[in-house]
């Protein structure tokens, strides 16, 4: 059966060709007594893609869920309407809605990894929405599934079928939930985030895939997304959120041409991949020292007996001090296992790693204990890296205090002087991480590791999990930070936009290995590798949006 | 919903109850004018009555006073067997996370071992082995609580010690104790008292039903399930006998479950 | 199209099943014997002629003389790591040694009262997973916000009522008062329905507890939410989703918890006056009659051990994350 002939609803009423596929007037909701979206309303248009962007707290999610009928629990609709294709969806009884859901609008949720039924099997995920909504027997149900998971471009349709969700990686996942999304041909697809868990070259073939499958089968689609890039490569239209409010809504062009709102304004100036490369701040001469020296470093983990896998092979680089060499690579490429080895956490197979000349694997005791103080790490997840019962002050005094360094009142001044120099209120002191905002607590985790006067700082994709305006701010703080204080930076990322910003030198790993290193500059404008120039071709927002062509993941 | 929700007042009548036993344990007099011992045989299986709030038993004895003057006995037992259930299995748990290696290896055999002997034949080898008695009873269940406290403890560190900002710490400079001592312990502290509490009240369960068995104090003594066995043989006649001291293990039992439900989940949110 | 033929498993998959279920094997058999070890430690090194104990049975019919001879022969204190092998030895065998009390071999004591507890515990287990379920079910389902509160409120309740209070409130009521069934003078299962009645509550109120906790944490899970976006019911979600995934830590609980039954069976059986093994356990502890006692816990850990092996092995047939490990996909998420 070839794909191309098979067609998604055979029995499709055919829909009424004017007016809006959706329609969203006034909608108001609220958790408890704090009001979450003030009245929104827009339209979407049939057969095309309309971006809902926002950063966290936008209220872009509660949408997206009101939309589908399915308001987390405490939340409350307080007014408004919300229109399908002239259908009104908003006060329907739970049952009727039911109907609804799956047949007429289809939903790819944002984290593929816990989004399939870990007991279930690919084909009882697609087949689903034929045994919801249709009476279609086993066998017909089968084929159907079949020639979805072809149409997603998943190889293999009969063996993906019967295979459980653990057994296929991200992007096939995501591939299974929009064959379910797209089953029953329905009119509007509601996409929450559908690409935010994924790597970029993945990401970049999810979202062809969403195009194509509109262009096709002229669904139309929501995209609630945190991704101003993504909007600006793949919606017609574009609503910018912010606090519940919509800020500006009209052709995406005509928004990233001349941006009306300062809110948009602002995004879009704090968006990596549109803001010029800062002119590298009088980089130190080039016969500068060599801070880190990694040559030949591999690392191999156990997988069963007899058995181990090479989470790094062979990788080399050499990091003057006082530049950042950033690393790059895609999940499952090592680079956090690099990290881990500079710092000290593990041990590698073979290879060294001189910090300041100085070899890591040979100290051993009080040698090592301070070598380690001069390379310090911080964490991706903010909230995670900070103890949940310590104040702001215990979390930064805390290593002052293992190093015995200084009086009480002079460790007091210290860690004082550390926040003015993050740029936070000194009002925070005797706060704790929960009471705090994501970029705050990076903030703090900063100052926790350059409170014992480090000259090496590890950053471990320090600034992913933050809003883009927020991730804008901390990159400032960084530079400022490497400029004031002569700081050495190893910067481990995904994502190339920030690197960009940041690093003087670079290093791109895949599987493990590395494909290509050099001075950022050259590696930006002239890769060598085709692996390197499809992860710059991948970076959303560049507005090329030609399908690339990679193996299927 | 404008008046307070039932959690609320469960709670505060938990608190309560706590306030008064505390009181009754301090001070039994001060809530009874009767003997918990000596009763007047010609009023003996009287109903409950002005005289007799909960009636009197076959010796005339009053058994609303044999309830208050059994707190004084179960609930100080009943926190010796706490003490008993979690030193010994916070310690056994605590080492086996924070050391690992073959230490937790052995460790988590011996916890294996003692889950695999249910908590009350635990407590019954132990109380063949020290002999009857109320403060016997309570070492004894807790014994049989040791194996539970140190699954949970070890589990505890375990997860606690994997996490990012112990790693973090230990970045910055922190010593494997110092790491286990400011970071890991104080953050499984919050469940662990939760937890203290929750086996509280199935402490004070154990030894009532130590006492039926008759291995807890010997008969004169006001004992909560010593008084509800003596009762068995007056079901048909005299209800109150068993009814009384029956509901008040039960309601200790529940504020107690109560109040450890609110450390553990302080907002009160299901997870 | 053809119906894909299953995956066919390489060798090397069944040598890793083997291996594994051969490793929990020896760990079920490694408990036994800690459990086996605990006991004797706690148990028969008590001081008090052990040998003695054991040999001035009147059911080996010895005389003096023999016995004198046995004393010579072990050593008036045999050692006791002898008497610990010896023991240990008696046990694989399945002699259980002579009870005190009664003067008869404890196999034989077991032997009559070891079917009306299996058939108690039995009746008992089916009785707690029916509440546990019916819990489960009407504080997801029911349509009222008030009834579902009070269904998960439940078992909170239950699981503080002492059993023998239980007991014999059951008593009073159904037998005094309304003369429903009978306590006495009844068949062997229609005598069971009060005391597993009463044996049930205190088991299913830690298992609808951890069912509950963990049928809220998969319901919270995207999958769920998933599913209703597909156009499910709450109930379908329910079944399908939800209970096959919050089926796995339960079954771990239940395997906990089935120990208790027995435990509980000491309580039940003296309230209802069974004579089971609880009956049993309970004469043997108030008459220091160490080998009877050793010998209910022996059962009683074995029992355990058994049934959480098979647990064991029943994972991964539940739990398809668990299999198939050589068709991971090689680029795993996690670096």
């Amino acid at each position: 059966m070839s794909p191309s002939n098979f067609r998604l609803r055979p029995d499709a009423p055919a829909a009424p060709a004017m007016g809006p596929v959706l329609d969203v007037k006034d909608l108001r909701i609220s958790y408890s007594a704090r009001t979450v979206v003030h009245g929104v309303s827009f339209q979407a248009a049939r057969g095309e893609t309309t971006a809902v962007i926002g950063e966290s707290g936008s209220g872009k999610s509660t949408i997206a869920r009101a939309i589908i009928g399915l308001l987390p629990q405490g939340a409350h609709l307080e007014s408004g309407t919300i229109t399908l294709a002239g259908d009104t969806l908003t006060r329907r009884p739970s049952h009727e809605f039911d109907g609804i859901r799956g047949r007429r609008i289809g939903f790819v949720p944002q984290d593929p990894s816990n989004s399939l039924d870990p007991v279930a099997t690919i084909g009882a995920h697609v087949g689903e929405m034929f045994r919801l909504h249709t009476t279609l027997s086993r066998a017909e149900t089968r084929e159907r599934v079949l020639a979805l998971l072809d149409r997603v471009g998943l190889s293999d349709p009969v063996l993906r079928f019967s295979q459980y969700p653990h057994e296929l990686s991200g992007g096939m996942r995501q591939r299974v939930l929009i064959a379910g999304a797209i089953a029953l041909n329905p009119d509007l697809i509601v996409a929450d985030e559908p690409t935010s868990a994924l790597d970029v070259t993945v990401q970049r073939q999810i979202l062809d895939l969403l195009d194509g499958l509109r262009a096709e089968h002229g669904t139309s689609i929501l995209l609630i997304t945190h991704d101003l890039a993504i909007a600006k490569d793949r919606a017609r239209d574009t609503i910018v959120l912010r606090s519940g409010r919509i800020e500006e809504q009209d052709d995406t062009a005509k928004i990233f041409a001349a941006p009306r709102a300062d809110y948009t304004k602002r995004l879009i100036a704090d968006l990596p991949v549109f803001a010029p490369r800062p002119p590298p701040a009088d980089i130190p001469a080039a016969d500068a020292a060599d801070a880190v020296v990694v040559s030949n470093l591999r690392v191999a983990y156990p997988t069963g007996r007899h058995q181990t896998r090479l989470a790094v092979d062979s990788v080399s680089f050499r990091v003057r001090a006082g530049t950042t060499h950033a690393i790059v690579g895609e999940s499952g490429s090592g680079k956090t296992t690099i990290l881990r080895c500079l710092t000290g956490l593990i041990m590698p197979d073979a290879g060294t790693i001189l910090i300041e000349g100085e070899d890591i694997a040979h100290a051993r005791g009080p040698a090592r204990r301070a070598m380690l103080r001069h390379i310090q790490l911080v964490y991706q997840n903010p909230w995670a890296s900070l103890d949940p019962r310590q104040s702001v002050r215990q979390i930064i005094e805390e290593p002052l205090r293992n190093f015995a360094i200084d009086s009480p009142a002079g460790r007091r001044a210290r860690v004082e002087a550390m926040l003015d120099r993050v740029h936070l209120p000194r009002t925070l002191l005797d706060r704790r991480p929960a009471e705090m905002s994501g970029g705050q607590c990076q903030r703090v985790a900063l100052a926790r590791a350059l409170v014992i006067e480090p000259r090496i700082l590890v950053l471990d994709e320090v600034v992913s999990a933050l809003d883009v305006t927020v991730q804008a701010r901390v990159l400032d703080l960084l530079a400022e930070l490497r400029r004031d204080l002569g700081l050495t930076y190893i910067f481990v990322s995904h994502d190339l936009a920030v690197v960009r910003q940041i690093a003087d030198t670079l290093s791109v790993i895949r599987h493990g290995r590395q494909v290509e290193r050099g001075p950022a500059d050259t590696l930006f404008d002239a890769p060598a590798e085709p692996y390197t120039k499809l992860l710059l071709a991948a970076i959303p927002g560049q507005g090329n949006a030609a399908p690339v062509q990679l193996q299927e993941t | 919903m404008k008046i307070p929700p039932l959690s609320q007042i469960s709670l505060a009548a938990s608190w309560l109850l706590l306030g008064l036993l505390l009181a009754m344990v301090a001070d039994p007099a001060l809530f009874t004018r009767y003997s918990a011992t000596a009763g007047a045989a010609v009023e003996h299986l009287r109903a409950p009555s002005g005289a007799h709030w909960f009636g009197t038993d076959q010796l005339g004895r009053d058994v609303f006073a044999r309830i208050i003057y059994g707190a004084n006995r179960t609930l100080p037992a009943a926190l010796i067997a706490v003490a008993t259930g979690l030193l010994a299995g916070a310690g056994i748990g605590a080492l086996a996370g924070a050391a690992g290696g073959r230490v937790d290896a052995v460790l988590t055999g011996l916890m294996d071992v003692l889950m695999s002997i249910p908590e009350l034949l635990m407590s019954l080898t132990i109380v063949i082995l020290l002999g009857f008695g109320t403060i016997h009873a309570a070492i004894a269940v807790g014994i049989g609580q040791i194996a539970g406290f140190a699954r949970i403890v070890r589990g505890d560190v375990t997860r606690i010690s994997a996490m990012t900002f112990v790693e973090a710490a230990r970045g910055g400079g922190a010593t494997f104790a110092g790491v286990l001592w400011r970071h890991v312990l104080p953050n499984c502290m919050t469940s662990l008292i939760g937890l203290s509490v929750l086996r509280y009240s199935t402490a004070i369960l154990s030894i009532a039903t130590l006492g039926f068995l008759g291995y807890g104090a010997p008969p004169p003594a006001p004992e909560w399930g010593l008084m509800i066995s003596e009762g068995r043989d007056y079901l048909a006649t005299a209800w109150w006998m068993t009814t009384f001291p029956g509901l008040a293990v039960l309601l200790v039992a529940l504020a107690t479950t109560r109040i450890s439900r609110t450390i553990v989940d302080p907002a009160g949110k299901r997870r | 199209m053809t119906r894909s033929a299953p995956a066919t498993r390489p060798p090397a998959a069944y040598a890793e099943t083997a291996a594994r279920i051969a490793v929990r094997a020896g760990h079920a058999l490694l408990v036994l014997w800690g459990a086996f070890t605990l006991t004797f430690v706690l148990l028969q090194l008590m001081p008090g002629d052990a040998v003695m104990i054991r040999f001035m049975d009147p059911e080996l019919g010895l005389t003096p003389a023999q016995i004198a001879a046995i004393r010579l022969s072990y050593g008036t204190g045999a050692s006791p790591f002898v008497q610990y092998v010896h023991t240990l030895g008696q046990m694989l065998h399945g002699n259980f040694g002579y009870s005190v009390q009664l003067g008869v071999p404890v196999s034989s004591l077991l032997a009559t009262t070891l079917p009306v507890t299996l058939r108690l515990a039995v009746c008992g287990f089916v009785a707690a997973m029916t509440w546990t379920f019916a819990v489960a079910v009407a504080a997801t389902l029911l349509p009222w916000a008030w009834a579902r509160g009070l269904a998960r409120a439940l078992p909170g309740l239950w699981g503080a009522v002492p059993l023998y209070w239980s007991g014999i409130l059951v008593i009073q009521v159904v037998s005094f008062r309304l003369h429903l069934i009978p306590v006495i003078g009844v068949g062997p299962w229609e005598g069971m329905i009060l005391p597993a009645l009463a044996v049930s509550l205190p088991v299913a109120a830690p298992l609808a507890q951890i069912l509950l906790q963990h049928v809220d944490e998969t319901a919270n899970l995207p999958f769920a939410t998933v599913a209703r976006t597909k156009g499910a019911s709450p109930a379908s979600v329910f079944w399908r989703h939800i209970i096959p995934n919050a089926m796995l830590p339960f079954l771990t609980m239940g395997g906990l918890v089935f120990g208790e039954l027995l435990a509980g069976a000491v309580v039940t059986e003296t309230v209802f006056g069974l004579d089971g093994v609880g009956q049993l356990t309970r004469q043997a502890v108030a008459g220091q009659d160490v080998a009877v006692l050793q010998a209910v816990v022996m059962i009683s850990a074995t029992s355990f051990v058994t049934i959480n092996f098979i647990i064991d092995l029943l994972y991964p047939v539940l739990n398809p994350t668990l299999r198939h490990r050589a068709r991971r996909p090689t680029r795993s998420r996690a670096s």
